[in-house]
């Protein structure tokens, strides 16, 4: 009998994957929505709307269009209310599909931003905040536009087409915005 | 030919006188075998075992199955001398009711025996698996001297780590839980138990051999390691916390334990209640502790970016949960998670400068830009990501 031999020793070291995935989610849109939902809340508790405004039901927030904010709107729906009213999202498919009721938030996707100048049309003479989401929108007519400064998120606050429909609104909310007279 | 036809005509005439032929062939038997002579012993003893006169005699068994034995151990390569060499003793032992013989045939068969270890342990040594575990599995059924009985509790460690290799899982895993029942201790017995109980989903006896052999081999590296993926599979980060800082404190430039510990803080990150921070900062610092002697590491690379981008995201997350967080605080935030974008940015840059084509790294970019309006750059990462995809 052999007392001493070698010994060949398989090893099975480290089988953890070390990769770690790319972010928490898969949709890089998912961050910027989310930003948005949050200013969106934010508008309804820093900006007043006429008295008489759609004052019974839910406090409607609408959104022209496909986009994916609506997961984040839904969500927001569903945890939160403005001034004790629950808070409802309507989808527009079209501009022809606005109510002629209005709501009191209409969003508008980068995609559906062509419409801007119908849907002004179509909502003038009711207190809908007209939000959108591109470069430029907050001059021509935007009441409140999402823009970048610097890679940093914020808005702009279209002064005149916010007080042409009758829009009040917190001082201290011009202070973190774009203001445009 | 010709030698071996000349010795069978001379054991040939001791046979024509049947009185003297016993004695004689036996004798014969014994001169061949104290010159050495094998192959005249084995001729000799052969025509014994048919003759009417010795094969009865308990002798000439015994006698064949020494020299079958002697054949054996000059030519192991030879197996079928061993089975001769058994067959022969325990034939002599079955017609030997005075026991004349049985004690110097069962000492023949303990030699035997062990040359099944011995052949399994050079087949082990050699990389021939196959061969081993066919030695030790003829090992196992033969009965072995209490003395030696740690020649048998290793014998079943080396049979379970042939049978893995040889991809036998099953067989893989009864030996090396009947090494671990007859008291045989190594490291790596533990590990690859362990690897088995994982692979398998027996969480709980992977736990105990866990903590069994940490108890055992307190100092042993691989079964740190094999402890690290075991909490990390059963998603128990802060155990997985413990035993990477523990192995940390022995080796703390292994890349891939750093590698693994960054891993670890990540999930501590996303658990309910725990200091995202303290976290989001141990993760940092161990990317770090790596590019601090390896600054080209991608993975590193790659995970710092990460680790900022998640953050990033992260913060914007937890305020979604409740929706109660101020704009003038959220505009306070959304500062610092630009800066988390922009932190990210040289660390995923580079990890794309080191590895031009891996897809999770111009995803991240893709993400930074995204998330920090960088149209042009969106644009240019999008046109890379659509080549590769194509």
């Amino acid at each position: 009998m052999r007392f001493y031999y070698k010994i060949i020793l398989a090893y099975f070291l480290i089988l953890y994957c070390f990769s770690y995935s790319f972010g928490q989610n898969n949709n890089i849109e998912e961050t910027k929505f989310q930003i948005y939902s949050i200013f969106i809340y934010n508008f309804s508790k820093y900006i007043q709307w006429p008295d008489n405004y759609n004052s019974d039901g839910d406090f409607t927030i609408a959104i022209l269009g496909d986009s994916k904010i609506e997961n984040e709107l839904k969500k927001l729906a569903s945890i939160r209310k403005v001034n004790g009213r629950n808070i409802s999202i309507e989808i527009y498919k079209s501009v022809k599909d606005i109510s002629d009721k209005g709501s009191h938030i209409l969003f508008i996707p980068s995609e559906s931003s062509n419409s801007l100048s119908e849907v002004l049309k179509k909502t003038n003479g009711t207190s809908t905040l007209i939000v959108t989401d591109k470069d430029g929108l907050g001059k021509t007519g935007s009441l409140i536009n999402f823009v970048y400064q610097n890679g940093k998120p914020t808005f702009e606050m279209n002064l005149q087409a916010l007080s042409k429909r009758s829009f009040k609104y917190e001082q201290q909310l011009k202070a973190i915005a774009v203001v445009i007279n | 030919m010709i030698y071996r036809a000349l010795i069978l005509l001379s054991l040939l005439t001791l046979i024509i006188y049947p009185s003297k032929a016993q004695i004689q062939l036996v004798d014969k038997v014994y001169e061949f075998l104290e010159n050495k002579d094998l192959d005249k012993a084995m001729t000799a003893i052969d025509l014994a075992k048919d003759h009417a006169t010795t094969k009865n005699d308990q002798r000439t068994w015994y006698l064949r199955g020494y020299i079958y034995k002697e054949l054996f151990k000059a030519n192991t390569e030879k197996s079928s001398y061993r089975d001769v060499a058994y067959e022969s003793l325990k034939k002599s032992i079955s017609i030997d009711p005075n026991g004349r013989y049985v004690k110097d045939c069962e000492a023949v068969i303990e030699y035997l025996n062990y040359t099944y270890y011995d052949e399994a342990i050079v087949n082990f040594n050699d990389q021939k698996h196959e061969a081993a575990l066919k030695a030790f599995e003829k090992f196992f059924t033969v009965k072995v001297k209490p003395e030696l009985q740690e020649y048998v509790n290793s014998a079943y460690y080396y049979a379970g780590i042939s049978a893995l290799i040889l991809d036998k899982s099953k067989d893989g895993k009864k030996y090396l839980e009947e090494a671990l029942r007859l008291g045989f201790r190594n490291s790596s017995l533990y590990t690859e138990l362990i690897l088995i109980y994982q692979k398998e989903g027996e969480k709980e006896k992977a736990k105990n051999l866990i903590n069994l052999g940490s108890k055992e081999f307190p100092e042993d590296m691989s079964l740190k390691i094999t402890e690290i993926n075991y909490f990390l599979e059963v998603q128990n980060y802060p155990e997985a916390e413990k035993s990477v800082e523990l192995y940390l404190q022995s080796d703390p430039n292994n890349i891939d334990v750093l590698l693994v510990a960054g891993t670890v803080y990540g999930r501590l990150m996303v658990m309910e209640g725990v200091d995202k921070e303290k976290y989001f900062q141990k993760r940092l610092n161990a990317y770090k502790s790596i590019l601090k002697f390896d600054r080209e590491n991608f993975m590193a690379n790659y995970n710092i970016g990460i680790t900022f981008y998640n953050r990033a995201v992260d913060i914007i997350g937890e305020q979604t949960k409740t929706y109660e967080v101020d704009i003038f605080e959220f505009s306070e935030l959304l500062n610092k998670v630009t800066d988390l974008f922009k932190e990210s940015l040289p660390y995923i840059e580079k990890a794309e400068k080191l590895a031009p084509k891996n897809k999770n790294a111009l995803l991240a970019l893709e993400g930074i830009y995204y998330n920090l309006n960088d149209k042009n750059k969106l644009q240019e990462v999008r046109a890379k990501l659509a080549k590769i995809n194509n």
